[in-house]
């Protein structure tokens, strides 16, 4: 049988447990030292498909600043971050940008939209 | 030179002073004018391209941009005058102010209130005394991070950055994502100096954390070479012995923030030494009359949540001031932090109305008893330096107060 215990730390408040979780053959065995329940989900899904905000930045060209910010409209697959940010370094969008325009629709797949977070004008 | 005279002037446009002319406005005063020294209003907030703001405010999870663009709306919205590229030179104690921009020349303004919100800056190497060589390579977080996003450039491949507060961690993940090696953080301090989900930035890129470490020397004539770290023993001095040189071309320092109070100075308003900012009653008012505070020029905040709160506040009791309707405290009660607890804000109090003191600590602890005064304890089930504590005072809990008292500590039992 395959065990391992992971250590997560919640970031869902300031008390910040360290939640360790036991794994037997790639499930979940055991939750400990979650101080509340959304704190074991929390942990559990950080076991099962860890998933973070994702935010760059994308080349403008003819800005008035010479990158625009841009973020994910969901959370993504923690594994999906790097790709994402490799995908993205090879964009470049024209100016204007308006903050909340779509700068990659559907971005790798995963459902999600890749949208500026600021306008940048015309230089 | 231009003079003028405003009902309200607000020096600093970022997340503070936006929500204090934004207040005063909404709270029918007629001519509020923000003066900023950069090229556009945000302050911070427009370099800070990653999410987790407006938790509270909105309860929606923004960007620092997305955060500070509904402020900016609501500033152009409201026809709110504002001068960018500004600098504020001196404050008078009789609230004259005399700034100096390219299309204006010299200004020389007064106005029945002002609201301070310059907030706060970062402390750079100079005030660490790393000793070491003097190359390129060495940059301040918040400079690093405004080069990448705002700017367009990476300013290293292989970085270490030094101290572990908020923007330090939030920093060695934007380095990653953007494929420059991290090659650790350094902390003097036994703990991490930012938030606790902020260190989630490091387990992610698998980046090594030195706690009770300093750098103790920096390497390279034109660049960066390298940095040599030490372990420290318990009173903070290097352990011979215990260095590792960490070879990296660039070092970013994330050593603190200090609250920009030079004008406050120069206008000779009272400081307090544990904040490094403006000593203010409930109203936000500082020593001198009519001279309002707030955000992070009052002390460091760790969410901009709370900077927007004291922003409207400070905002709201200028206008009031303006209008006559601000009488003042019917009592003045001077807090006075002691034991492990750092500041309190605001220092002083009437003890007649409900509200909420912002605290910091000096060392983390659990169940912990806040102690106002005598009579008041606020339980806390777990405090840290890099979380700011709220203390809230009920009308019940302000019944137990002493009346008599003038002055108050804030303590804390473990």
């Amino acid at each position: 049988m395959d065990r391992e215990t992971r250590e997560v730390i919640c970031i869902l408040c300031p008390v910040g447990c360290r939640i360790t979780v036991e794994i037997e053959d790639g499930e979940i065995s055991k939750i400990e030292n979650a101080g509340c329940k959304r704190g074991r989900d929390y942990a559990e899904q950080e076991i099962k498909s860890p998933v973070r905000d994702f935010f760059t930045t994308v080349r403008v060209k003819d800005g008035k600043i010479p990158v625009v910010s841009v973020r994910s409209t969901a959370p993504i697959p923690k594994r999906m971050l790097m790709r994402c940010a490799s995908e993205l370094a090879r964009i470049v969008v024209p100016a204007p940008v308006r903050i909340g325009d779509v700068i990659v629709k559907n971005i790798m797949n995963l459902g999600v939209d890749i949208v500026a977070t600021k306008s940048v004008e015309k230089a | 030179m231009i003079k003028r005279k405003l009902d309200i002037i607000v020096i600093g446009g970022g997340a503070a002073g936006l929500a204090a002319a934004i207040a005063a406005k909404e709270s029918g005063v007629n001519s509020v004018l923000v003066l900023e020294r950069n090229p556009e209003l945000g302050g911070i907030l427009p370099q800070c391209i990653h999410t987790g703001f407006g938790l509270h405010y909105f309860k929606e999870n923004l960007t620092g941009p997305e955060y500070i663009s509904r402020f900016i709306s609501r500033v152009h919205d409201l026809e709110i005058e504002y001068k960018v590229e500004t600098m504020v030179l001196e404050l008078s104690p009789r609230r004259e102010v005399w700034a100096v921009n390219q299309h204006d020349g010299l200004l020389n303004l007064k106005a029945d209130a002002i609201v301070l919100a310059m907030g706060c800056r970062e402390r750079s190497r100079g005030a660490l005394c790393i000793p070491g060589m003097r190359p390129a390579g060495i940059f301040t977080a918040g400079t690093a991070q405004r080069l990448m996003d705002i700017e367009g450039f990476l300013p290293g491949r292989k970085v270490l950055i030094l101290g572990s507060g908020d923007v330090g961690l939030i920093m060695a993940r934007r380095f990653a994502m953007e494929g420059a090696e991290v090659m650790g953080v350094v902390e003097v301090a036994p703990y991490p100096g930012g938030l606790d989900r902020n260190l989630q930035c490091l387990r992610d890129f698998g980046i090594p954390l030195y706690l009770r470490h300093a750098a103790t020397f920096i390497h390279g004539s034109d660049r960066v070479e390298a940095v040599t770290i030490s372990r420290l023993d318990e009173s903070g001095k290097p352990i011979a012995g215990e260095e590792k040189t960490i070879e990296c071309d660039t070092l970013i320092l994330s050593v603190g923030l200090i609250p920009e109070n030079e004008l406050s100075k120069g206008a000779g308003i009272q400081l307090d030494p544990n904040t490094g900012g403006p000593v203010v009653d409930e109203n936000m008012e500082t020593s001198i009359e009519g001279v309002f505070a707030c955000g992070n020029v009052v002390h460091v905040h760790d969410l901009v949540d709370h900077v927007t709160q004291s922003g409207e506040a400070a905002g709201k009791n200028a206008a009031k001031k303006v209008l006559g309707e601000l009488p003042p405290l019917e009592r003045r009660i001077h807090l006075r932090p002691e034991g492990n607890i750092r500041y309190v804000v605001p220092q002083i109090i009437s003890g007649e109305r409900p509200l909420t003191l912002f605290s910091r600590v000096k060392k983390p602890a659990s169940n912990a008893k806040i102690i106002v005064g005598e009579k008041i304890s606020i339980h806390k089930r777990i405090v840290k330096p890099p979380e700011l504590v709220t203390i809230k005072l009920t009308s019940e809990l302000l019944k137990k107060l002493n009346p008599e008292k003038k002055e108050l500590t804030v303590t804390m039992e473990e």
